[in-house]
């Protein structure tokens, strides 16, 4: 290899007519060797372990990457965030993950059933609340002229805001007209929570249904964040499994950082309650 | 053979291979849209409410949209085409800038323009308008995106125009506004319908500025290039036949447009003499 890379320059030189007699062409010949020496491979091999994973687990996945990569220098933890769905579909398509982590059943048992996962764990739970400008309450959300913004249906945060609805119409303290008058308020389906959330703190919308840990630690002088009553909300189960082509051994040490101690501490930090 | 002929069987090999691979991509993947539609469901998507809905509003918005676009692009290509002025440079950047901005930092800075917490948000609002996740704000923003698309061809038709026109129409006395309307409109107007055409069909297919600008909402702010994104992450039979139905209205508008006398793109073939 290294006597290939020293004659090619040589060669080079010699074609081009005036051959390695002149000092120029010597020296170009020892940057060359030089530039190709240093492109040679320097690093180990390290594995890389793709983890799709809920836009919500954005600052979880973080972490607990770290934490991975700390305790295996071998691996290298890859991420790709977006509404569960889109990733379900990216996989579905043919995309790339050792680990596929969820903010809801149906598009985990969308895969699996697909055959392009295997073996579905919870790992966190989460509630959904609403952001809203500040000196607004949770009965306002129904005033005409409130603008809401929430998540497409097929957006796992759409989905569990579309149940708190029903849940609200099924209410004795709200009803169906209150719930009617929500769903009137809507002004745009984003595809993914962050999308939500990023839309109202612009000042666009009075309101938005996101996730609890979404908003956590926010300090905004114009929004604020309003609970969903008790009676009417629900609880988002976040899901975690292996693709059906995953590397084993890089998925495996995800997973298990996630599920022990100290994955667990990582999502009570962020707000997540643990499965 | 002489030297000069193999030159030239290269030079044609290149020209066909280079032309042929091209036209291959292209196709391809019309032709997988074409080939994955199952003619059964076809009409059976073509014909939900949220598909209806899509349509309507694409149609609608992106008509009103070319019409406003027409209307504010001709005094600004003719004024760019005639008059030269310092900062003219400066200017013809401005106006074909959104033909090269990613469209989603369109819809951003439109936000931050005219969205309620932006620069004009108050004005708008006390004048009644509230432009974001608004059936105007989808045409405002096909709008922003579009008008380079109809100013620029336009502009070059006016350039073009034999300068012995406006002279002659000089020497007989008539005022710039009557040569206007009766001399340099009348001669460039094939070439300003297609420009026309050309701005509907980028309003037509306008996502990323609407999507951020105006929001998503079916029936309301859901044009057919939303409706087809948001299909794509749960419907693949509706995103195909909403697809195939914004692939048919755009080739038919190319295809007319090529038709037209001064076809789409003017001359099609230079004679090239040996």
């Amino acid at each position: 290899m290294i006597v290939l890379f020293m004659i090619a320059p040589w060669n080079f030189a010699i074609t081009f007519g005036s051959g390695v007699r002149k000092l120029e062409n010597r020296l170009g010949c020892l940057v060359a060797f030089a530039s190709v020496a240093a492109c040679a491979p320097g690093e180990t091999n390290r594995t890389d372990i793709v983890v799709f994973a809920a836009v919500s687990l954005t600052e979880v996945v973080g972490d607990i990457a770290q934490i991975v990569e700390t305790a295996n220098p071998d691996l290298r933890v890859r991420t790709n965030f977006a509404g569960s769905q889109q990733l379900a579909l990216q996989i579905a398509q043919g995309a790339q993950a050792d680990v596929f982590a969820t903010a809801d059943e149906r598009w985990m048992d969308f895969l699996i059933e697909g055959g392009f996962a295997r073996v579905k764990r919870p790992f966190a739970a989460n509630r959904l609340v609403v952001i809203t400008r500040k000196g607004l309450t949770f009965r306002d959300m129904a005033e005409p002229g409130t603008s809401i913004i929430v998540g497409a249906d097929v957006v796992p945060v759409g989905h569990y805001t579309r149940r708190v609805f029903s849940r609200i119409a099924a209410a004795s303290d709200y009803g169906p007209d209150f719930a009617r008058a929500l769903s009137r308020n809507v002004v745009s389906e984003e595809d993914n929570v962050r999308a939500v959330l990023a839309k109202v703190l612009l000042g666009e919308a009075d309101a938005g249904f996101v996730y609890e840990t979404d908003v956590q630690g926010l300090h905004n002088q114009a929004y604020h964040v309003v609970p969903i009553p008790a009676q009417v909300n629900l609880s988002a189960q976040y899901f975690i499994a292996r693709t059906a082509d995953a590397n084993d051994v890089g998925a495996e040490a995800f997973m298990q950082v996630l599920t022990a101690p100290a994955g667990q501490s990582v999502l009570r930090t962020r707000g997540f309650s643990p499965i | 053979m002489s030297h000069a002929d193999k030159n030239d069987r290269w030079f044609r090999f290149g020209l066909w291979t280079g032309c042929g691979l091209l036209v291959a991509f292209l196709t391809l993947p019309l032709a997988s849209l074409v080939l994955s539609v199952r003619p059964a469901t076809l009409l059976a998507q073509l014909r939900q409410p949220p598909v209806l809905d899509a349509l309507k509003l694409s149609l609608i918005t992106s008509i009103a949209a070319s019409g406003i676009v027409v209307l504010l692009g001709l005094p600004t290509a003719y004024w760019l085409a005639t008059r030269d002025f310092r900062g003219k440079r400066f200017v013809e950047t401005l106006v074909y800038l959104p033909m090269v901005l990613p469209p989603t930092v369109a819809g951003f800075a439109l936000l931050l323009a005219f969205g309620r917490a932006g620069l004009t948000g108050d004005a708008l609002a006390f004048v009644g308008l509230r432009l974001p996740f608004s059936t105007l704000g989808v045409v405002v923003a096909q709008v922003f995106m579009s008008a380079p698309f109809f100013v620029a061809p336009t502009r070059a038709a006016f350039l073009s125009l034999d300068p012995k026109y406006r002279q002659t129409a000089a020497t007989l006395r008539s005022s710039e506004a009557y040569t206007f309307w009766r001399v340099v409109l009348p001669l460039t107007a094939p070439s300003i319908v297609a420009a026309a055409g050309m701005c509907w069909a980028r309003a037509l297919g306008e996502f990323g500025a609407t999507i951020t600008f105006a929001g998503n909402m079916p029936g309301r702010t859901q044009t057919m290039p939303l409706a087809v994104y948001m299909a794509l992450q749960s419907d693949f039979d509706g995103a195909i036949a909403l697809s195939l139905v914004l692939v048919v209205v755009s080739i038919s508008l190319l295809l007319a447009l090529q038709f037209t006398s001064s076809g789409l793109f003017g001359q099609t073939t230079t004679r090239v003499t040996r």
